[in-house]
């Protein structure tokens, strides 16, 4: 394979690629270990009010029409509002420039759907911080799925007792209506609407 | 229309219902029903191991084959049922038990389709993440042991609320693959730093690897080291850039584009309307190569020709 690259030699001039918003520079690695690192600096912000709400916009991307409602969703978020991301949903919107708050970065790419496990260390640490369950935290979680290891994250945070959680960008054709009956009332999961209308809803 | 086969485990299935003439993946009726059949002989081979101590054979085949179920990992229906064969070679060993009917695993009422489908769909992704895991000597006995206890309960009957209960089960216990697989990365990358990476592609030739298998990159990158080969990531392998052990490696830099890519901006030759991401054959491990696709360093497990004429080039960075 090695070989067959060299004997094709590649492009001749660099080419300017770019994201899917037209950007060419992403940041990823805000991973539990660095985002825990700053922990400070982020309890103090909230307390301040610099950071009013964290949104966790995370999960799978898919070719499927709609998925631009994660673009949107990002795009509109206030200035005064974290942007927290794992898995290839991302590509939606990680070439977005959000600036910052505080020199915290507004948007932090947490790393790979399993860095899920990230999300939960560090909301964790965070309801800690402030002494109430993750579920009073501001915090809310927009999801995306398209496959399986979706919904084995998904099981785990429910396991977790997480709430509110917005689904999208449809919901499973493997979730019956019963099932689907069973899981909004234990656990408020709803499916995802407009832009306009989930941050309405979230922020008031 | 009589129904070739069924899935309904990605978003993107036929009229959100269900996939049943062919895949909307690519997945022919032949692979969807030789994975169905897979699946119930693991189910049979967790039957088996009930109060048994099942080989380290046996766990690898539990994850791997349900690994090779995933939307988009493996379309090779002669693998899928090699690996049927040695499922059941391990069943045998354990003292043998009755497979699950392919028939039965999509069929009964409704709700209890519906939660046996999610707990099936749960594991399957968990055993994405615990074979990533173990490719990197990470292995937790209390999760391999539930992967079977799991897959029992695929072919049994239960009320709502146990069907409830193994659900958050199968959650809890992907918390704990999720930190496997954390530990696993952290101890051989290091810990993810925050890192800028660019998306403009340097002149020369390269490789992109997608996927997920920071491992099967790592090795790459070895072997790469001094020839005049750039590295590049796509997709679910963007975050690779943050890891110390990783990003140490001169050649290594630079994302391909993203996860998605429009029809008109494809980096090969593919006309679907598919995420470049999705449409690769084993999406979780693919090596992407001028002109070939590579997997783990071999060509994909695609049998034959490609099936349909736009794949048959695979992917040409530059067209």
């Amino acid at each position: 394979m090695i070989n067959k690259a060299l004997e094709l030699g590649g492009w001749e001039e660099d080419r300017r690629l770019t994201g899917i918003n037209g950007g060419t520079e992403l940041t990823t690695g805000f991973g539990h270990h660095a985002v825990l690192g700053v922990a400070g600096q982020v309890i103090e912000a909230v307390k301040t009010g610099a950071i009013k709400h964290f949104f966790l916009v995370g999960g799978c991307d898919g070719a499927r029409p709609g998925r631009n409602y994660y673009t949107e969703f990002v795009r509109k978020t206030p200035a005064d509002t974290i942007v927290l991301t794992l898995a290839c949903g991302k590509y939606r919107f990680n070439d977005l420039d959000l600036g910052e708050i505080n020199g915290l970065p507004r948007l932090m790419d947490m790393g790979q759907c399993n860095d899920a496990y990230s999300a939960i260390r560090v909301a964790t640490a965070l309801a800690e911080a402030f002494g109430c369950g993750v579920n009073e935290l501001p915090l809310t979680l927009v999801l995306s799925w398209y496959e399986q290891k979706a919904v084995s994250i998904l099981l785990t945070l429910l396991s977790l007792g997480i709430k509110n959680i917005f689904l999208g960008p449809t919901l499973p054709a493997f979730i019956s209506q019963n099932v689907l009956q069973v899981l909004a009332e234990k656990f408020q999961i709803r499916p995802v609407s407009t832009p306009d209308e989930d941050l309405k809803a979230v922020l008031g | 229309m009589m129904s070739n086969m069924f899935c309904f485990q990605c978003e993107q299935t036929a009229g959100g219902k269900g996939c049943v003439k062919t895949g909307v993946c690519g997945k022919t009726p032949a692979v969807a029903n030789a994975q169905d059949e897979l699946t119930g002989a693991l189910v049979g081979l967790a039957r088996a191991a009930e109060n048994k101590k099942p080989s380290p054979r046996a766990d690898e085949l539990m994850m791997q084959g349900l690994f090779a179920t995933i939307t988009n990992v493996n379309f090779d229906e002669s693998r899928i049922k090699e690996l049927t064969a040695l499922v059941r070679e391990e069943k045998e060993k354990l003292g043998g038990a009755p497979d699950l009917p392919p028939g039965e695993l999509w069929s009964g009422d409704p709700d209890t389709v519906s939660l046996r489908s999610t707990l099936l769909l749960g594991i399957r992704g968990m055993a994405a993440y615990a074979w990533h895991a173990y490719v990197l000597g990470k292995k937790d006995e209390e999760l391999t042991a539930w992967f079977y206890k799991g897959m029992r309960a695929i072919g049994e009957t239960h009320t709502v609320e146990e069907w409830l209960d193994l659900l958050m089960e199968c959650g809890e216990m992907n918390l704990k693959c999720m930190a496997l697989l954390d530990a696993a990365n952290t101890s051989a990358f290091g810990h993810p730093v925050p890192t800028k990476v660019s998306t403009i592609i340097e002149k020369g030739p390269f490789i992109i690897v997608s996927g997920h298998d920071l491992h099967d990159l790592k090795q790459l990158l070895i072997q790469t080291e001094g020839k005049g080969v750039n590295v590049y990531t796509h997709g679910e392998m963007l975050p690779a850039h943050a890891y110390p052990e990783l990003k140490k490696y001169p050649h290594f830099k630079r994302q391909f584009r993203y996860g998605l890519a429009k029809p008109t901006e494809r980096v090969g030759r593919c006309t679907r309307r598919r995420t470049l991401h999705h449409q690769l054959p084993d999406a979780a491990q693919a090596f992407l190569c001028r002109p070939g696709l590579y997997h783990s360093g071999r060509r994909v497990p695609w049998p034959g020709p490609y099936p349909r004429p736009e794949r048959r080039e695979g992917f040409f960075p530059g067209d």
